[in-house]
């Protein structure tokens, strides 16, 4: 198991605040240390100790979340926001933020913003392996095999995995699928797309390093540069 | 209170027509100001002296028939549009209009001008040949005009057609939020979270995040969207209804590659499914309600069908009552003419919806 993430929530709102702190125990590997209810508090807390986890409201009573974060740029990665508006969303990842949160808060999505926190803090996570998908739909759970599918990507704030010209979608975040199928030989090959190496039919270079992969059902799907020395590696091994 | 579901404004009134006889005038204004130089240049030319007032006069005469026809010509441009598909059929309704109106607008405005310009007074008209062959040059002449006509007829309409679209949307964007707000959805589920609260806090903070994501969706989504991004806004909204009724709802999606990434109207599937769970009949403690949702691209065609088991009376909803279905075939039309359809069908103990539009690639490198 790995280390507990020392957490420190701020928001203006008792009843919000509240929320959050029981929905984050629900998640034995983080503790929250303090709370704080306005930008001067959080900054206070911020210069007294260590956090490892920042959960961060925007709209403060004292001012800006945002600028709070500008203030410690080495706890971008470590700050979730969490407001009520989208328009702050490019801002947050432009400073690296580890995730963003639309009120109100689901819990499922609090679970994926916190997992993702915890891989860009602890880069070596117990991953979890599978060659078996379960998608829930309501009371009915499907299991995917792992060789079945063609290719996951996003829409929305679901991952759709493809098998066979149907489609299932899974609220989970699609680093964590990646990582979940990599045992099973599922390649990541761009931020939002993964594919199984037995469905490509050929690559079409474009600029910059970027290609496009054509998959057995007619698929296209784009291929970043940063992920192009794992899809060689995954051509080799099929 | 006032009951919610007065249905929406018809468009036509929430859009400013073009007026089109402010168009004809400025048009026929300004061929008139380049012909009636044109015409004292070639009589001069000619030799045949008729000077000035002649020329003005003629022209006056020969292009009022035209003028009057222009609006008629412009009607006709909307009700055959090109490049909203059946073009041919339109492009040879359009040709034999013009095959028809042309001689006859030039004769008429050649009797007429020759008339004004006292260059053939009703005492001594030429003879017939001379007459025919005049009339025939000018028929001739004016086929650039038809041309010219049509052309700024075509481009009006496409413009009122743009116009419509945003009008469209702005209607369905309204439609989805008033299904939202109103108190069958917007009170009802806020109930129910209540109630939820009570009995699974969990689930009734995942409901209430479900909400705001709609509305959210409802209010800011883009005109037209990816078919994924559709699916995805859609099934927030079935994610919600399961919570919400404590339905068992299963959607299949059976949806090919070439569909997952064309470009459909946004909130497209949302009132068919809304339909679908509200017309399931479907009651507590009975097994799985599971609605089919296909779609494929065939020759350029995205075919997008939704299907669901029907309750007891199935009735297929008139067109334009305001219900989703009628909100549809607006928004479709007005995007794609004759390309787009919408049809609903009673199969057996199923409902079906099938939609017909344009398949467009969404993907950069289409």
């Amino acid at each position: 198991m790995s280390r507990v993430l020392s957490t420190l929530v701020v928001e203006d709102v008792p009843l919000a605040s509240d929320k959050l702190v029981s929905l984050l125990q629900a998640h034995p590997d983080l503790r929250v240390d303090a709370t704080a209810a306005s930008v001067a508090q959080a900054d206070a807390l911020l210069r007294s100790r260590r956090f490892d986890l920042l959960l961060l409201d925007i709209g403060l009573p004292d001012g800006s979340g945002m600028a709070l974060a500008g203030q410690w740029p080495t706890l971008a990665a470590h700050t979730i926001f969490i407001t009520a508006h989208a328009q702050h969303a490019l801002q947050a990842y432009t400073l690296g933020a580890a995730d963003y949160l639309l009120k109100p808060v689901d819990p499922d999505r609090l679970a994926m913003a916190v997992a993702r926190a915890r891989r860009l803090i602890d880069p070596s996570p117990p991953a979890p392996t599978g060659e078996r998908l379960a998608v829930r739909q309501g009371q009915r759970t499907d299991y995917l095999q792992a060789d079945q599918i063609d290719y996951i990507d996003m829409a929305g704030h679901y991952a759709c995995v493809h098998v066979g010209g149907q489609v299932h979608l899974l609220r989970e975040s699609i680093g964590q699928l990646a990582e979940q199928m990599a045992s099973a030989g599922l390649v990541r090959v761009h931020r939002s797309v993964v594919v199984n190496p037995h469905r490509i039919q050929a690559l079409h270079e474009r600029r910059n390093g970027d290609a496009m992969l054509q998959l057995s059902d007619g698929a296209r799907v784009p291929v970043s540069r940063t992920y192009r020395a794992a899809l060689a590696q995954a051509l080799a091994a099929r | 209170m006032r009951p919610a579901d007065s249905s929406p404004s018809p468009v036509s009134q929430t859009t400013a027509p073009i007026p089109p006889l402010r168009y004809a005038l400025a048009l026929w204004a300004v061929l008139f100001a380049s012909s009636v130089p044109a015409v004292y240049l070639a009589q001069t030319v000619g030799g045949e002296a008729g000077g000035w007032p002649a020329a003005l006069w003629f022209m006056a005469g020969s292009q009022l028939p035209w003028l009057l026809a222009t609006p008629v010509l412009w009607r006709l441009c909307r009700r055959w549009p090109l490049g909203m598909g059946r073009d041919l059929r339109h492009g040879a309704c359009l040709l034999l209009l013009g095959a028809g109106v042309t001689p006859l607008l030039s004769a008429a405005g050649w009797v007429l001008g020759s008339w004004l310009s006292q260059l053939h007074p009703w005492g001594s008209l030429p003879d017939r040949t001379a007459a025919v062959r005049a009339i025939a040059a000018t028929a001739l002449f004016a086929a650039p005009t038809f041309v010219a006509v049509i052309g700024l007829g075509q481009t009006l309409a496409f413009v009122q057609r743009y116009r419509r679209r945003g009008a469209l949307l702005d209607q369905a964007r309204q439609t989805a939020l008033r299904q939202h707000l109103h108190h069958h959805f917007l009170f009802n589920a806020l109930n129910a979270i209540g109630g939820l609260g009570y009995q699974r806090p969990a689930d009734a903070d995942r409901a209430l995040a479900g909400l705001s994501d709609l509305l959210r969706d409802a209010m800011a989504c883009p005109p037209q969207r990816t078919l994924a991004e559709e699916v995805a806004a859609a099934n927030d909204y079935l994610a919600l209804q399961r919570l919400l009724r404590g339905m068992p709802l299963t959607v299949q999606w059976r949806l090919s590659a070439e569909a997952w990434q064309c470009q459909v109207p946004s909130l497209l599937l949302q009132p068919l499914l809304e339909n679908a769970v509200r017309h399931s009949g479907w009651e507590q403690a009975e097994a799985a309600l599971e609605i089919d949702v296909r779609a494929d691209v065939a020759e350029g065609v995205l075919r997008l069908s939704v299907r669901n088991p029907h309750g007891l009376a199935p009735q297929i909803p008139p067109a334009g009552t305001g219900s989703g279905l009628g909100n549809l075939r607006q928004r479709l039309d007005a995007l794609h003419g004759a390309r787009g359809s919408v049809q609903a069908a009673v199969e057996g103990d199923h409902f079906s919806v099938r939609l017909r539009l344009p398949a467009i690639d969404a993907q950069e490198w289409a």
